[in-house]
Parts: C-alpha cells; sequence; structure tokens
C-alpha cells in the first residue's frame, strides 16, 4: 500500500477552495486522485454510492471536511460517518477557517482525525497538502479495505 | 414590715395596716383605762382601811392606854366583817403587841411582833397599813391592818374582759371599715395596674387608666394617661418614620434594580457587539484569505507582468497582509471577553517564564538582557496572563533604541489598594507590576491614546504592528478589576504599570 496514492474525498462547498486545494495538490506534485463533493448531503450520497454517485464512487483513503457547508453541514456529515461500521475507518481531516475552541472539541468528539485551520497563504496550504499527504497517505498505517 | 408584706395584694395590705393601726390604738386605750382604774382603787382601798383604822383605834384609846388587851381584841373582832382583812393588831406606845385579830387561813404573813411604820405599803399581795393611836393629843400605840387586794384583782379581770370585747367589737368593725375604705386608695392602683399590663402584654397604647379624684393617685392616674399619650404619639411617629424607611429603601432597592437591569443591558448588548465584531472579523476572514491565496498564486505568474504589474501585485499583497493582521488583533481583542475563562490562582513568575521563552528567538536576535524579581500568584485568567506580558515585552523588545540592546525588568509588588470590578468594590491587597524598558520611550500627551485600539504612535515602516498589543492588556487589566497605565520620556524608555487585585470573592467564575 505505501507509495500507493490513495484517494481524496474533499467535501467543500466554495469553489474557490475546491480550486485551490486542487492547485495546491499539483503544486506539492501529490498524485494523488482528489474528488469533489459540495455539500453534506453529496458527500454521504458519494459514500454510500447514491444519486448522482451511484455506481461509480470509488472509496475514499482520506476525507477533507469543511465544517460549515448547505444543506447537511460538516459536524452532521461527520456524525453520519463515525456511526456507520462501514465508513467509520476512513481518516476525516476537519479543514475550516473556524479557530473557535467548540469546533475544536466537537469535532473531535464526533471522531474526527484531526482539525486544520485552512492557511492563509497558497505556500502554506500546498505545505498542507505535502504533510497531509506524507502522514495520511504514507506513514500511517491503515487498515485494508475491500472497496479499493 | 415591707419585705414582710410585699407578697400580698394592695388591698390586703392596707386591711393589714389599717387593722394593725386599729388594734395598737385600742390596746394601749384600754391598758391606760386599766391602770387608771386599779391606781384609783387603790387609793380608795387605802382609804377605806385607813378610816378603818382610825375608827378602831379611836374605839379603843382608852383600851391600849389601859393596857386592857381583852377589850382591844373584842374591838378588833368587830372587823371581822370586812372580808378583805387578813388581820388587824394593836401596839403599845413602846412597840409591844398588845393585841390582835387574824382571819383564819388568811396569809402565811402572820401578825409582826413590832409595828409596822406609819403609813401604807402594798407588798406580797396586800395593803399593810399603820396608824398611831391619839388619846388627848397624845401618842398611846399604833394600829396595824392587812387587807387582801382579791377586789382590785376581780375588777381588774372584769376591765380585761371588757376590753377585750370591745377590742373584738372593734376589730370587726375597723375591718369591714377598712375593707370598704381601702378601695378608695387601692382600686385606681389596681386600675392602673390593669391599664400597665394591658399596655404591657397587648402593646396598646391606646387603652387610659380611669381617672379619680384630685389626690395624688389622681395625679399618678393623670400623669401615667399623659405618659401613655406621649408614648402612643411617639409610637405613632416612629412607625410613620419606619413606613417612611421602609418605602425609601423598597425605592432604592427598586433603583438598585433599575441599575442592575441597565446594566445587564450595557453587558448585553456589549457583549452582542463584541460578538458583531467577533462574527464580523471571522467572516472577513474568509474572502481576505481568498485575495492573499490567489495573490499567491498571481505571484507564481510574475514573470508574466510588467514592473508597474508586479508593484500593485506586491502592494495588494502587503495590504492583504496588514488586513489580515487587524482582523486576526481585532479577533484577540474581542476574545478577551468572548473567551473569558474563568479566574484560578496563577502564578504570575511561571507565566513571565512561559512568555520569554515563547520570545526566546526575537531577545536572542535582539540580544535583550531580560530581569525577572520576584512575582506573586494572583487569581486570574492564566491564558489572558499569559497575553498581558507576551504584549508588554513583545513591545519592550520591539521599541528598542536604534544600535542599543533591550534591557528590560519585571517586577512587582504587593500593597493595599481600593479595586472597582462588576463583583464590586473592595480594600483589598492589589498588585502591581511593572515592565520597564530603555527603548524609545514616548511623550506621555500620547497617553490616552496608547491603550486604545489601533491607535499607534509610529508608521508602519518604522514599528510594524496594528496597535491593539496594549488595548488588549488594557481590556485583560480591566476585566481582571485593574487597571494599566504608563510613565515615559521620548528617548528615555517607558514603564508600564499593571494594577491587579490579588484575590478575587468568587475564584472559579468568570468576573
Amino acid at each position: 500500500m505505501k507509495g500507493k496514492a490513495i484517494r481524496i474525498l474533499l467535501a467543500e462547498d466554495d469553489p474557490d477552495d475546491r480550486l485551490l486545494l486542487q492547485e495546491a495538490l499539483q503544486e506539492g506534485r501529490l498524485a494523488n486522485e482528489l474528488i469533489c463533493v459540495e455539500d453534506g448531503e453529496e458527500l454521504l450520497d458519494y459514500l454510500h454510492q447514491r444519486g448522482k454517485w451511484a455506481g461509480g464512487a470509488p472509496r475514499p483513503g482520506l476525507i477533507l471536511l469543511d465544517l460549515n457547508m448547505p444543506k447537511l453541514d460538516g459536524r452532521e456529515a461527520l456524525r453520519a460517518i463515525k456511526a456507520d461500521p462501514s465508513l467509520r475507518q476512513i481518516p476525516v481531516v476537519v479543514l475550516t477557517t473556524s479557530k473557535a475552541e467548540e469546533d475544536v472539541l466537537r469535532s473531535y468528539d464526533l471522531g474526527a482525525n484531526s482539525f486544520i485551520t485552512k492557511p492563509v497563504t497558497f505556500q502554506s496550504m500546498v505545505d498542507l497538502m505535502r504533510v497531509l499527504g506524507s502522514y495520511w497517505l504514507e506513514i500511517v498505517e491503515l487498515p485494508a479495505t475491500g472497496a479499493e | 414590715m415591707r419585705h414582710r408584706l410585699a407578697h400580698l395584694s394592695i388591698p390586703r395590705q392596707l386591711t393589714a395596716i389599717t387593722m394593725a393601726t386599729c388594734s395598737a390604738a385600742l390596746l394601749l386605750a384600754c391598758a391606760a383605762f386599766v391602770l387608771h382604774d386599779v391606781v384609783s382603787f387603790r387609793r380608795l382601798l387605802v382609804r377605806q382601811v385607813s378610816t378603818l383604822a382610825e375608827i378602831v383605834g379611836a374605839n379603843s384609846g382608852a383600851a391600849i392606854l389601859a393596857g386592857d388587851a381583852a377589850a382591844a381584841r373584842r374591838n378588833l373582832a368587830a372587823l371581822a366583817a370586812e372580808r378583805d382583812l387578813h388581820w388587824a393588831a394593836f401596839y403599845t406606845a413602846d412597840g409591844r403587841l398588845l393585841a390582835h385579830w387574824a382571819r383564819p387561813g388568811a396569809g402565811p404573813a402572820g401578825v409582826p411582833a413590832a409595828p409596822p411604820p406609819p403609813g401604807h405599803r402594798f407588798a406580797g399581795g396586800a395593803l399593810r397599813l399603820a396608824r398611831p393611836v391619839v388619846v388627848g393629843g397624845e401618842r398611846v400605840g399604833t394600829v396595824a391592818l392587812e387587807s387582801g387586794l382579791s377586789e382590785i384583782r376581780s375588777r381588774v379581770g372584769r376591765y380585761a374582759g371588757i376590753a377585750a370585747l370591745v377590742l373584738a367589737a372593734a376589730s370587726l368593725a375597723a375591718l369591714l371599715i377598712s375593707s370598704r375604705l381601702q378601695r378608695l386608695i387601692s382600686e385606681p392602683i389596681l386600675s392602673l395596674v390593669q391599664t400597665a399590663k394591658a399596655v404591657s402584654e397587648r402593646k396598646d397604647f391606646s387603652v387610659r387608666a380611669e381617672p379619680e379624684g384630685s389626690d395624688e393617685l389622681g395625679l399618678l392616674v393623670t400623669a401615667f394617661n399623659d405618659m401613655l399619650e406621649q408614648i402612643e404619639r411617639r409610637e405613632s411617629a416612629l412607625t410613620r418614620s419606619l413606613e417612611r424607611l421602609r418605602r425609601a429603601q423598597e425605592s432604592l432597592v427598586e433603583r438598585t434594580r433599575e441599575v442592575e437591569r441597565a446594566n445587564r443591558e450595557l453587558g448585553r448588548s456589549n457583549r452582542e457587539l463584541e460578538e458583531f465584531a467577533a462574527v464580523a472579523s471571522h467572516d472577513l476572514q474568509e474572502p481576505l484569505r481568498k485575495i492573499t491565496a490567489f495573490g499567491d498564486r498571481l505571484q507564481g505568474h510574475a514573470a508574466e507582468l510588467d514592473e508597474k504589474g508586479r508593484d500593485y501585485l506586491e502592494r495588494m499583497r502587503n495590504a492583504a497582509g496588514r488586513m489580515q493582521g487587524l482582523i486576526e488583533d481585532l479577533l484577540a481583542y474581542s476574545r478577551v471577553t468572548t473567551r473569558a475563562r474563568p479566574f484560578e490562582p496563577v502564578d504570575l513568575a511561571a507565566v513571565v517564564e512561559e512568555v520569554l521563552s515563547d520570545l526566546e528567538l526575537r531577545i536572542e536576535k535582539s540580544g535583550a538582557a531580560v530581569a525577572v524579581e520576584a512575582l506573586p500568584t494572583l487569581d486570574a485568567d492564566a491564558s489572558q496572563m499569559h497575553q498581558l506580558f507576551q504584549n508588554l515585552l513583545a513591545n519592550a523588545l520591539k521599541f528598542q533604541r536604534p544600535g542599543e540592546a533591550p534591557a528590560i525588568r519585571v517586577s512587582a509588588e504587593v500593597v493595599d489598594g481600593r479595586w472597582e470590578s462588576g463583583s464590586g468594590i473592595g480594600a483589598a491587597p492589589v498588585c502591581r507590576v511593572q515592565v520597564e524598558d530603555n527603548g524609545i520611550g514616548f511623550d506621555e500627551k500620547y497617553l490616552d491614546r496608547l491603550f486604545k485600539p489601533f491607535q499607534r504612535l509610529h508608521g508602519q515602516s518604522a514599528y510594524e504592528g496594528t496597535g491593539i498589543g496594549l488595548a488588549i492588556c488594557s481590556k485583560i487589566a480591566d476585566r481582571h478589576g485593574g487597571s494599566i497605565t504608563a510613565s515615559s520620556r521620548p528617548g528615555e524608555g517607558s514603564r508600564f504599570v499593571v494594577t491587579l487585585p490579588l484575590h478575587h470573592a468568587v475564584v472559579g467564575e468568570a468576573a
């Protein structure tokens, strides 16, 4: 598994952030596939291969989750993922603009694996993707999944 | 007397006094009568016996003169009719017992052998009397008689009986009369007592004793009533002023409540304003982050721009960076109250040590010498204390004089002081912390501006910063019921003094 680029699923309603993260991934020369969904509902649809994603939704190796999203927000989506025995092994990294302590506490309470505040500069975003890549995608040993 | 009577009621006392007085007077009167009677009866007895002696003496003068004892004895025997007479005797002129008569069975004191001295004498319950017998102007002998006093005794006995009867009757009469008359005195007193009892038991000052007569008791009752009236007046005046006081207190409480309401309202709108600032600056951050990020991306294409374009891009990115700083500071400023933590004992020495380790790089770079003296432990929000010293020490490092290494001194003293905060006003020990430096200093006319948010004394190019640091310090000191001030002269370093109460009434609760 090591060295093999895993799929990253990004749940983010802001198109600018989706673009910036995509570019940061490229800038960091990371070969990971980035799949984007725009809200919590779509995230769950993807994971359960429903609606728009019925049939063609490969299981991600990492979920990057924004907290503030329309329809179903990141907190509710996080709760649903961590309550589902078939999904709860997927690491979820909360990536948000909020620095509020209660958001940090609540996210970890709900089972988030990391809580990261969105970097301000593009360079630090690139650095973040690099660190995320090396940590979650190379260093950490994750259970093998049938869906892969 | 007073002591023994005190347990009796007033009517009984009065009756007892009257009875005692009457009895004493009657006893005295009876005794005087009896005495007088005894004395006058004795006189009468003496006269009677004396007359007997004179008669028998005159009748027997010749017989005595002749020494005819038998004749003399006959004469004496004639006296036997006098029932009280014990004996009678004749003595010759030379003192010899000539003849005598004695009642058989009479007293043991027999007839004396020698004549008793002339005159009379009461002795041994009997009257003994001696008279000279004179014939033709010449004393020829002596006649002596002794009479018993049984008559006197029976008279005295009768008198005593009568006196006892009179005494009993008089006492009865006195009892009846006094038990009626004592009411004249006791009734007003009893009525006074009733009134006093009613007043003390029911606290009813409107009752009055019934006034009777114009004597001392009447005066007493009137005076007592006057007193009650005064008390009643004062009582009602007191009640009225108590009522006024109560109303004043109520209105004070009401005013306090209003002030508290207004305070709460003010606190609420303050909080709302701060929350608004927090939310607004958070939301402002979002697009700014994009400006910064895309500015960074554009920088990657800088080569495709001309000189002017690159300059514009650089200025834009600088401005975005400054705005980011401003927003972060604004958030930090509003967090002093919106992210306030409860007070707990905080060791300032440990806080300063942490801050110095955070600033280690800058201290090394500037070659600063930092001297930290003994610092106390006080009730505070630990993270805010950290921020306070972080800002003060960072300033001391930042505003250094060109070409001179900063010398910073942190010291503290504990003094008695007055402090005011939301939780009240108190006189309690306060801690005065000083942070002194040898930096560029400032003109004290700017002191007011120094602690206001976003007020700067220097241009961006000289010393960077948004001007929020000291405003945050001031807000933190304020939240801790303390204050901050500074003294300085341009070019001569500055001294910042933070005054904080050592203790808070309720530790573990945000003030």
